[in-house]
């Protein structure tokens, strides 16, 4: 009350009567003036908000923008990041799909809804659907992966016990090409297999969910090797085959191929076999394509000369073993021909020369003594002989003794070639940057092997792979399969590893057959010359256009010196 | 009289500046709206344009290629002899400085090489 007893005084003044000489009211208009003065003011204020108003509500274009709230744009919900090929090209992607559940409490007349819903959902039955509709569970999953079409029929039906999850399904546009190197994912939507499994981390890092993962594959190339590969599985009647394709200058693989294979888009069912990576998983004796890493470290540490020869007129007895040749020359060979024609006398020979230590260093080097580190967790380690005499040393030397992966082998041969640097494989593309190696080889070395590889195709146990134009170089390996403590003739690994151009190497191509027939009525012809270093000619053939190497002539002058010292071959 | 006219003015006045300001709220509103849309058709083009990439990515698949490949098209895998790696090597081909526009260069031999380079 004491608050308003200023104003209730003030109303009094008001009503008191007025007089107009007074200085009081003089004040008084000075006042009113001042009043109308501020209200005209005022006035002015409102009329400029008013006409402004006015306009902006005549006008047609507003073109300032003003600090509305800026309109967001929903951003892509993907669970899993895309992997994708050298090129950009998408080998595994997240797309929106949907799960059907179904909270069977509230069905009225579950028999009605079943049949509707077999019709939509062609992979039930309609018994299967009966079933969970009547099971008196609060939630059931009826179907997973729904396409559009069928979300849409679902709606249709308008009962409210259905829900539609939003899901996100992975899919490999291309099918079973490198499936291996890929993998595929679980139900639950982890990665089981391949660079799902090893890149799970990176690819669901929900920081980089839209940013894909390159992979150094090229899924062109690992199409022509796969389809290679099988049609040479099925003119040899082979139980299994693998392939590689790998920059020799960056351990790049551009192509993985295992057969058989699987489809990762629907890999239930598929048995293990299919699953299994050859490539990285199996250890195989390669045979012969070891000899490379015998003669290589014979010539790094300055054991033979192109010029040396040896003696191969009669199998090696040694122990109790007996060493034999598969192409028989019964004569004296120089080195290239022992290279060339895949003598294992010679080559047994050699590695004696070169001594057990120097020889199991070397290899030891080169990486075949543990598992290979890679991106994929599929990883197999090399058997390798607990008891190293000169035994392993001579059978080791032509392949037979040490069993590695096929990858270990490729990894060691583009160290070969490509001077003498060991560079470990990846499967991530990584172009810019330039690999860590180690130094294994001198580059001379190096270039006297290329010769040997060149000339074994020129003139020797590959020529098969020569595809015209691309300098391709390279060795046979032919193995015997061991089976319960001896060697099984009739089952044979054989085997071909390629590289071009010889002249300046880029790539290396593997190519592997498990346990070949041969063609019907020509079981003999089954030897890695014959069954596989074809198929490395036409992946070659196939693939290096795409891969940038031009077919040309080369210079004979290079091979000159070594060719001099390999004879025609007796037939 | 003039107080009357003002007056009558200022109520018409009124009335213009509400209705312009209610159009311009609907103005808004409609626009908001519209960009709203905008925006969830933006996101669910990204998600299209992410089922058509796949799609065009099953649909270039090398395998599928070659299929049709093989049933429209009689093309046979190019031997290295058909291919050639430097466009001088091609027959016939006018040199390039004459397509320039004004008078040809003169001869300078360039886009010409001798047959025997091009055995494959």
């Amino acid at each position: 009350m004491q608050v308003l007893a200023p104003i209730q005084h003030a109303r009094h003044a008001q009503h008191a009567p007025m007089r107009f000489d007074d200085p009081a009211v003089s004040a008084m208009a000075t006042a009113r003036n001042r009043l109308v003065l501020g209200a005209i003011i005022f006035l002015l204020c409102f009329l400029v908000l008013a006409v402004r108003t006015v306009e902006l509500g005549v006008s047609g274009g507003i073109v300032q923008s003003s600090a509305l709230p800026r309109v967001v744009v929903p951003a892509l919900r993907v669970a899993r990041a895309d992997i994708v090929d050298r090129n950009g090209e998408i080998l595994a992607t997240n797309l929106e799909s949907a799960s059907l559940s179904v909270d069977p409490r509230q069905i009225g007349a579950p028999e009605a809804l079943a049949a509707r819903l077999a019709d939509i959902l062609p992979s039930e039955s309609e018994g299967a659907l009966l079933g969970k509709l009547k099971s008196g569970k609060r939630f059931v999953y009826l179907a997973h992966n729904l396409s559009p079409r069928q979300r849409w029929a679902v709606n249709a039906i308008g009962e409210p016990a259905l829900v539609l999850h939003r899901t996100e399904e992975r899919i490999y546009p291309h099918g079973r090409l490198a499936a291996h190197a890929l993998g595929h994912m679980g139900r639950d939507g982890d990665g089981l297999m391949g660079l799902e499994r090893s890149m799970d981390d990176v690819l669901t890092n929900p920081s980089r969910v839209l940013e894909p993962l390159q992979t150094s594959l090229d899924i062109r190339v690992q199409y022509v090797l796969t389809e290679e590969l099988a049609m040479a599985m099925r003119t040899y009647r082979a139980r299994a085959a693998a392939g590689v394709v790998m920059d020799v200058n960056t351990g790049q693989v551009l192509a993985m191929a295992s057969l058989p294979d699987f489809d990762p888009n629907t890999i239930s069912g598929s048995p293990g076999e299919e699953r299994r990576n050859r490539v990285t998983q199996e250890v195989y004796e390669l045979g012969s394509s070891f000899k490379t890493f015998t003669f290589a470290a014979a010539l790094d540490e300055g054991i033979i000369d192109f010029s040396d020869s040896y003696d191969a007129t009669k199998p090696l007895r040694v122990a109790r073993f007996k060493i034999h040749d598969d192409h028989p020359m019964n004569d004296e060979l120089t080195a290239p021909e022992i290279y060339a024609f895949s003598s294992n006398i010679g080559t047994a020979q050699i590695a004696m020369d070169l001594g057990r230590d120097r020889h199991r260093d070397f290899l030891a080097r080169l990486g075949f003594m543990e598992a290979m580190s890679l991106e994929l967790g599929e990883v197999a380690t090399p058997i390798t002989p607990g008891n190293w005499g000169d035994i392993s040393t001579m059978t080791i030397s032509y392949g037979h003794g040490i069993a590695v992966t096929p990858l270990h082998l490729v990894r060691a041969i583009a160290a070969m070639v490509n001077g003498g640097r060991l560079i470990d494989a990846t499967l991530q593309a990584n172009l810019s940057a330039t690999p860590a190696y180690t130094e294994v080889l001198s580059p001379r070395a190096s270039r006297q092997v290329r010769q040997l590889m060149r000339m074994a195709v020129m003139k020797g146990t590959g020529g098969r792979a020569a595809a015209r134009g691309y300098r391709v170089g390279g060795k046979t390996g032919t193995a015997e399969k061991a089976i319960g403590g001896g060697y099984d003739a009739t089952l044979l690994v054989s085997s071909f590893v390629g590289v071009f151009p010889m002249d300046d190497p880029r790539y290396v191509v593997f190519a592997l057959l498990d346990e070949p027939l041969g063609r019907e009525g020509q079981t003999r012809l089954r030897s890695g010359g014959w069954t596989a270093a074809p198929v490395v000619k036409n992946t070659i053939l196939r693939a290096a256009p795409l891969l940038g190497v031009e077919p040309r002539q080369e210079d004979p002058s290079m091979y000159q010196e070594v060719a001099s010292r390999i004879r025609d071959r007796k037939r | 009289m003039t107080n009357r006219w003002a007056v009558f003015a200022s109520i018409l006045f009124a009335i213009a500046s509400v209705a312009s300001a209610l159009t311009l709220k609907y103005h808004v509103q409609s626009r908001a709206e519209r960009a709203e849309a905008l925006a969830h058709q933006i996101a669910a083009d990204l998600e299209a344009i992410r089922v058509l990439k796949a799609e065009w990515a099953y649909l270039s698949s090398p395998q599928r290629v070659q299929e049709r490949s093989v049933k429209f098209l009689a093309l046979m895998p190019p031997t290295p002899s058909q291919i050639l790696t430097s466009i001088e090597d091609i027959p016939f081909r006018i040199p390039s400085d004459q397509f320039a526009g004004g008078r040809p260069a003169p001869k300078s031999g360039r886009g010409k090489k001798p047959d025997t380079e091009r055995q494959g």
